[in-house]
């Protein structure tokens, strides 16, 4: 078979006779292999990708009630959102208080429980399929089963609180404690992030912590200047993907509280939703999805960046 | 790290705790799915039903449209992963092995595109399908998940660590490229498919957003729309509700206890869920 450097030499033989550069017959039968093994793919990405994405550019500056043709009206639609949209604005609250308590609390269970994996414990399979086991089934039937989890009278939730003698809160039928309840519930399924964890906990070499505690480092010490340090990699990918994750939550509002009460949970993804599909204004849906997108980008860009500053690469000298 | 025995037996008592806690709202879900809708909303919690109701599973299958949810979902997500992995094991050999004009612009066509969100393009895709007379079709549930951009891409890093001298020897032996696609790449790959196998086996199995645009007839009704619609209608019937969602969990629960390993290899690869 031919290299790489080999084609590029006749190639350029080619052009110094003045030829028009020509493939030879296993260059055109690997062309068309080429074209026909990624048709499929391309026809897909094409329609369901490409297609929709610059589509949902225009609509995003249309008004559309899509049983009539859409209107281009510019940014006006941006406009609105930005300046006219209280529940826009109560949407992204909404959105950015789930985020920030959500990606930190469950960072920090997820990485204790995979410093527990870790560990020599009995039973460790058996316990890692059990924290995992939530993060895998579906959010639909997650959510029903805590919509009784979190019933006021007769859910087990505030049975328990009534252990103490305390009457426990509304929950999900309360605007000041959906929200909470919905985070609590997200803790539920730090698997995944356990998972991810102990993927990069294995990956430190052993040398690392006998050359540490030869030095004398405690247990504590091993872990802030050995552990931390070789795990931070791990930790930005995690706490990235969690952070555009978290944004998009949907489906627990959609069934649980249906946003409310009051709009506690009316998340931004929700709010699109109503938008495009209740209420049937694409342009504004399509205008608040980009918004969406950008916050996300912008925080995501934001955490890379400071990243340079906490992540610790190997074979980077200096740290730093 | 050793441990001294005193702080192992703490953490071995932590650990059991945190498993027992989380394994609280299972608990309750399969007991409350088999007790009479009295004791559900006894108090305080009836943990052990006086008589076991299976009845509640029959009642949610055949009176609460559970049994048909579960066979479309079955269907549709059957479908969706052997097409999905087809379509983007081709792609991702087109683009790891094969050399033709386009390719590269194409490649970096598709990178570009790669970080826009789904609910970006869902509502352009919701108009394609309303204004192709898709609504409630099996078409409508299947073919958009098939192209999946972050499955190419992931098939494609490990289409390319696979030695390309592996592909000459079998072009030197008379063999062409889509024996090298079906005896080499394909048999050399299988961590890789079946990490995205796995992926997209939860992602469709679990999604809610899709069906509920697309379909509105109950006979289409995937596990989690029957679910949700069942909360909106049957909203008093607590015990049919767990009994459906225990039957959701279950193939889920068993997919994932015969294939764990690489479930967590497949999670800490694509390193999301959702």
């Amino acid at each position: 078979m031919r290299s790489r450097q080999a084609q590029v030499g006749q190639t350029a033989n080619e052009l110094a006779a003045g030829k028009r550069p020509r493939m030879s017959g296993i260059a055109r039968k690997e062309a068309i292999a080429g074209y026909i093994a990624i048709s499929p793919w391309l026809l897909g990405f094409l329609i369901f990708q490409l297609a929709p994405i610059l589509a949902a550019f225009y609509i995003s500056s249309t008004e559309w009630r899509i049983l009539s043709a859409p209107e281009f009206i510019g940014v006006r639609n941006f406009d609105k959102l930005l300046f006219k949209d209280d529940l826009f604005w109560q949407s992204i609250k909404v959105t950015v208080i789930y985020v920030i308590f959500r990606v930190p609390v469950s960072a920090v269970l997820s990485l204790a429980l995979a410093l527990l994996m870790n560990q020599q414990l009995a039973g460790r399979r058996l316990f890692r399929t059990i924290y995992y086991l939530p993060a895998v089934i579906p959010l639909v039937a997650v959510s029903m089963m805590w919509i009784w989890i979190f019933n006021p009278e007769y859910g087990v939730l505030n049975s328990f609180i009534r252990l103490f003698g305390v009457e426990g809160p509304q929950w999900i039928h309360s605007s000041r404690w959906a929200l909470p309840a919905l985070i609590i519930m997200s803790l539920w399924q730090v698997g995944t992030g356990m998972v991810i964890f102990l993927a990069g906990l294995q990956g430190i070499p052993a040398h690392l912590y006998e050359a540490a505690t030869i030095d004398g480092a405690n247990t504590w010490q091993r872990f802030l200047k050995v552990t931390l340090p070789m795990l931070s990699p791990v930790v930005l990918f995690a706490l990235v993907m969690n952070v555009i994750g978290s944004f998009q939550i949907f489906t627990q509002a959609y069934i649980m509280t249906a946003g409310g009460p009051g709009n506690a949970t009316l998340f931004l993804v929700l709010y699109i939703y109503r938008n495009a599909f209740e209420w049937f204004h694409m342009g504004y849906a399509s205008a608040l999805a980009w918004v969406l997108f950008v916050v996300v980008l912008v925080i995501s860009l934001i955490m890379l960046r400071s990243s340079e500053h906490w992540v610790h690469y190997e074979g980077r000298i200096g740290g730093a | 790290m050793k441990l001294r025995r005193r702080e192992t037996v703490s953490l071995q008592l932590v650990t059991a705790l945190g498993a027992a806690a989380l394994l609280f709202p299972f608990l309750w879900m399969i007991s409350a799915s088999l007790q009479t809708l009295q004791e559900v909303e006894a108090f305080p919690p009836i943990w052990i039903p006086e008589v076991p109701q299976w009845t509640n599973y029959v009642e949610a299958v055949v009176n609460y449209n559970i049994g048909r949810a579960l066979l479309n979902s079955a269907i549709v997500t059957t479908v969706s992963v052997v097409g999905q992995l087809t379509v983007c094991s081709l792609g991702a050999y087109a683009f790891s092995r094969l050399r033709f004009p386009g390719r590269d612009a194409i490649f970096l066509l598709f990178l570009a595109t790669m970080m826009i969100p789904h609910y970006v393009t869902i509502i352009p895709l919701y108009t394609m399908v309303w204004s192709a007379g898709l609504i409630d079709t099996y078409t409508a549930l299947i073919f958009p998940g098939l192209f999946s951009p972050f499955g190419t891409f992931l098939l494609r890093q490990f289409f390319n660590q696979i030695p390309i001298s592996l592909d000459e020897a079998t072009l030197i032996d008379g063999g062409n490229h889509w024996h090298i696609y079906l005896y080499v790449i394909m048999p050399l790959s299988r961590a890789g498919l079946g990490a995205l196998g796995i992926f997209s086996f939860l992602g469709i199995w679990n999604t809610l957003f899709w069906p509920v645009l697309v379909i509105n007839s109950k006979e289409l009704f995937t596990l989690p729309l029957a679910l949700a619609m069942a909360q909106g209608q049957f909203i008093t019937l607590i015990h049919i509700q767990m009994a459906g969602s225990v039957i959701a969990c279950v193939p889920v629960i068993l997919v994932f206890l015969m294939l764990q390993k690489q479930f967590i290899s497949s999670i800490a690869l694509s390193g999301m869920k959702q």
